[in-house]
């Protein structure tokens, strides 16, 4: 009776002693790329720090961060949350073919027609013609793959709102293209929120039908493999195939000047693909470098005397790529990360339209709006 | 420190509970005194000292009531400064914004200052275990504790130090010197412990989400709906509450303690009058044993006992909390307690068991509402979205929400009852019972550790990488 107990003890005891033998032997990493942030430090042993019990929240922080096999853990939870019924409590749905679709976050009705409103007036402003393109959620497009459970899409009580504020700004509406497209299931990543090569290129052909340009034709010409994207990490569901990535070229590829501006610095780049994030994990950010405050393309084969500002969040990076075979030049402004007056910059930079395009979470949640218009 | 944290468990518990056997008998209060302040200044670096001094200030109270043990009037007056002082500590801490904020209502007092005073953590503990000290050596209960070490574990030991049980000092006068540890009791401790640790993380923190999140869609759920929400947070802190309970008398059992129940699955409960014997026992028992008997309790009439019921009731909804839907929630419990003892408890008993516990849920549930808003405003919101169909059965959000935490909410129902217990007693009795039953506490170890670890994960997913 008594050895049952003691093994019992035994067996305990070693979890928790194995878990700081685990914690003290094993190397720290510096950056999770999970989670994209770098992990906590150990925090300064300092008195004041100490006494106004930052110290304690910083130490269990970085206890956290570096537990061993922290990645294992998150995957076990996840895992048992799927399992127990609790299908998209994390904010991503594992819907049909393990598909990861992002759960709608609830709709802020007075942010978004804060937002429209904001972008009507600089265009208005600015006296150039504008477009809106909300991209449509992965979940309103293929609601048919997510589970029985879920939650509703606003998307288009979105769009009611748009037709509503958005005055003479011209309205690009995907929805019924998405919908009724051959390749509806490719239009998005499988691990991540973003659009495909194949879902931009749509998007590419759909803007140019609206505004007016000639499209190029394009076809893939490189495919990646192990593609690990947002859905994937937030989801804690480590067993997801990835997605593969599609490099797209015009079958009359242009000459492309890529220039990264960020704070002070400005580099310039003759490719539209930052080939080393193909290595990581993410590899989204090969289209365009990812998120910057300001990019600038330039096309010396494009004569046709436009030139674009781009106001948009991440969805825009890869049409960016597609829509830099029709512009003159395309200016990209992140409002998250721009923080420069956007009037004075289009007329420095002779921008001759303006288009939004976000994704219609962004465009309703979005907060970044206001710098627009100082 | 919280129990359910990855430094205690990893760090602080293992070092404890390891230095703790490696020292001889006699230096073992030693050292849980010392950890225990350890623990308290953890928390709270600063006010750590004040800590020390209520136990200073209490265990000279004592010395000074055993000194003057014949001397009736000077005992008393020693009884009231430190009774006075306790209370004065508390008072200050916990209630002096709700008195400024309720002040700042009466005209000629807007001008009040906003006061923002920082609840030092376990005031609420450990000065009720104090003045229970003081009152039993003043009524001769127990004797004069004159080891300041063993007096300062008692008030400080860290298992119950930060959410209870209120310890009596009579009840652990005893074990305070005598106890003797054993594997036994250690073990019993650990699934204690563990099971304690599970309610918390595996029941109580979900179901906290899932109410977070009802009330936020708030009218909108539709009457099913709000009435699930309710029912979660009335889950919640039952399992928050008893399990850190539990996860107190575990730990206490690993150091060779044995301290009274403190939850008896209180919504077995057929009446108020039962719920409040299976819930929070050692509050009801302190605020009996040192505040209804003295007043009289129910040895002068109804009308008196009616009266001592009300102050009591009111005193312990406001022991809750610093703002006045707490009164208002132990008043109502005050008003259907003295409403069962006048007449409702002889008609109770007539009535089927099953309606008996509709009517006693029906009641704690409402009771909660009344307990988790302390906007009048929202409260009233929510009690009429409880009783009307003007948003449906069950709104949009709301139905995803149940539907997704479906299991979560039978398992929170199960472990209401006393199902695992006997489920537990009955594999114990197998003869490989205790292999079952490791397989399980590791089980619940690993899901624990996995849910604490995944609650800080946190993908920044726009970050310029």
């Amino acid at each position: 009776m008594k050895m049952k107990q003691i093994i019992s003890a035994v067996v305990l005891a070693a979890f928790l002693v194995g878990v700081v033998a685990a914690f003290a032997l094993l190397p720290k990493e510096e950056v999770s790329t999970h989670e994209k942030r770098v992990l906590a430090t150990f925090p300064e042993l300092e008195l004041k720090a100490i006494a106004d019990g930052s110290f304690g929240s910083q130490l269990e922080t970085y206890l956290s961060d570096h537990f061993p096999f922290r990645q294992f853990w998150v995957g076990v939870h996840s895992y048992t949350q799927l399992l127990t019924g609790g299908n998209g409590l994390s904010g991503i749905y594992r819907a049909r073919d393990g598909r990861l679709i992002a759960a709608p976050d609830a709709l802020n009705e007075e942010q978004a027609k804060r937002n429209i409103s904001r972008f009507r007036a600089f265009a208005e402003q600015t006296g150039l013609p504008a477009a809106i393109l909300p991209i449509p959620s992965a979940g309103y497009v293929m609601e048919d793959l997510l589970p029985e459970n879920h939650q509703q899409y606003w998307d288009d009580r979105l769009f009611e709102i748009l037709a509503e504020h958005a005055g003479d700004m011209e309205i690009i509406d995907l929805r019924e293209r998405f919908l009724a497209s051959q390749e509806r299931l490719e239009l998005y990543y499988c691990t991540d929120h973003h659009l495909t090569s194949t879902g931009s290129f749509a998007v590419y052909e759909a803007v140019c039908e609206a505004l007016g340009l000639e499209s190029g034709a394009f076809a893939c010409t490189e495919t990646v493999d192990g593609f690990y994207g947002t859905g994937y990490s937030r989801s804690g569901l480590w067993f997801t195939e990835p997605d593969q990535v599609e490099l797209w070229t015009a079958t009359t590829p242009g000459e492309y000047t890529v220039t990264v501006y960020e704070g002070t610095k400005k580099e310039t780049f003759d490719s539209l693909y930052f080939r080393e994030h193909l290595d990581a994990a993410d590899k989204y950010p090969v289209f365009l470098d990812g998120n910057h405050s300001l990019v600038t393309v330039e096309n010396a084969a494009c004569q046709n005397g436009r030139r674009l500002l781009l106001i948009k969040d991440s969805y825009a990076h890869c049409f960016a790529t597609f829509a830099a075979e029709s512009y003159e030049q395309i200016c990209m402004v992140d409002l998250r990360y721009y923080r420069g007056d956007v009037k004075a910059l289009a007329e420095e930079m002779g921008i001759t339209e303006i288009l939004y395009l976000y994704g219609v979470e962004n465009l309703a949640a979005s907060t970044d709006t206001g710098w627009l218009l100082p | 420190m919280v129990f359910s944290s990855v430094i205690f468990l990893f760090v602080y518990f293992v070092a404890a509970v390891a230095v703790y056997y490696g020292l001889p008998r006699r230096l073992r209060n030693g050292w849980l005194f010392l950890v225990s302040i350890f623990f308290y200044g953890y928390g709270e670096p600063v006010y750590v000292l004040m800590f020390l001094a209520s136990i200073l200030g209490n265990y000279l109270c004592g010395l000074a009531l055993g000194r003057h043990a014949d001397d009736q009037r000077r005992k008393k007056w020693i009884l009231i400064l430190c009774v006075a002082g306790n209370l004065l500590l508390l008072g200050f801490f916990k209630y002096t914004t709700m008195v400024v904020d309720t002040l700042r209502l009466l005209p000629g007092f807007e001008a009040l200052p906003n006061v923002k005073i920082a609840l030092p953590i376990g005031i609420s503990f450990y000065t009720f275990q104090s003045m229970s000290y003081v009152i039993d050596v003043y009524w001769g209960n127990c004797k004069t504790q004159k080891n300041f070490v063993i007096f300062g574990t008692y008030v400080a030991l860290f298992p119950q130090l930060i959410a209870g049980p209120i310890v009596r000092y009579v009840d652990v006068e005893e074990q305070l010197q005598t106890r003797r540890e054993s594997v036994a009791l250690f073990n019993h401790g650990t699934k204690l412990f563990l099971a304690g640790l599970a309610k918390k993380v595996l029941l109580a923190n979900p179901l906290g989400l899932l109410w977070n999140q009802l009330k936020l869609t708030g009218g909108a759920n539709g009457i099913l709906g709000s009435w699930v929400g309710i029912l979660a947070f009335t889950m919640q802190i039952y399992f928050d509450f008893s399990g850190y309970s539990d996860m107190a008398r575990g730990l206490g059992n690993m150091f060779g303690f044995s301290f009274v129940k403190n939850f008896d699955y209180p919504y077995l409960c057929r009446s108020i009058t039962e719920f409040w014997r299976r819930w929070h026992i050692s509050l009801s028992t302190w605020f009996r044993e040192y505040v209804y008997i003295p007043l009289g309790g129910n040895r002068k009439g109804k009308g008196r006992q009616s009266l001592n019921l009300l102050i009591v009731w009111g005193l312990t909804g406001l022991w809750h909390g610093a703002s006045w839907n707490f009164v208002l929630w132990g008043l109502y419990f005050g008003l259907l307690l003295i409403g069962e003892k006048l007449f409702l408890l002889p008609l109770l008993e007539k009535a089927p068991k099953v309606l008996r516990h509709i009517y006693a849920l029906f009641f704690v549930v409402i009771g909660w509402v009344l307990f988790d808003f302390t906007d009048f405003g929202q409260m009233r919101a929510y009690l009429a979205s409880m009783f009307s169909l003007k948003n449906g059965i069950l709104g949009g959000e709301a139905a995803y929400l149940v539907g997704a935490n479906l299991l979560l909410l039978v398992f929170g129902v199960a472990a209401c009852l006393p199902v695992g217990k006997k489920l537990y007693l009955r594999v114990s009795n197998w003869r490989i019972g205790w292999v079952v039953d490791l397989v399980g506490a590791v089980l619940v170890l690993l899901l624990c550790t996995a849910a604490l670890v995944s609650s800080t994960y946190n993908p920044f997913l726009y970050f310029r990488f």
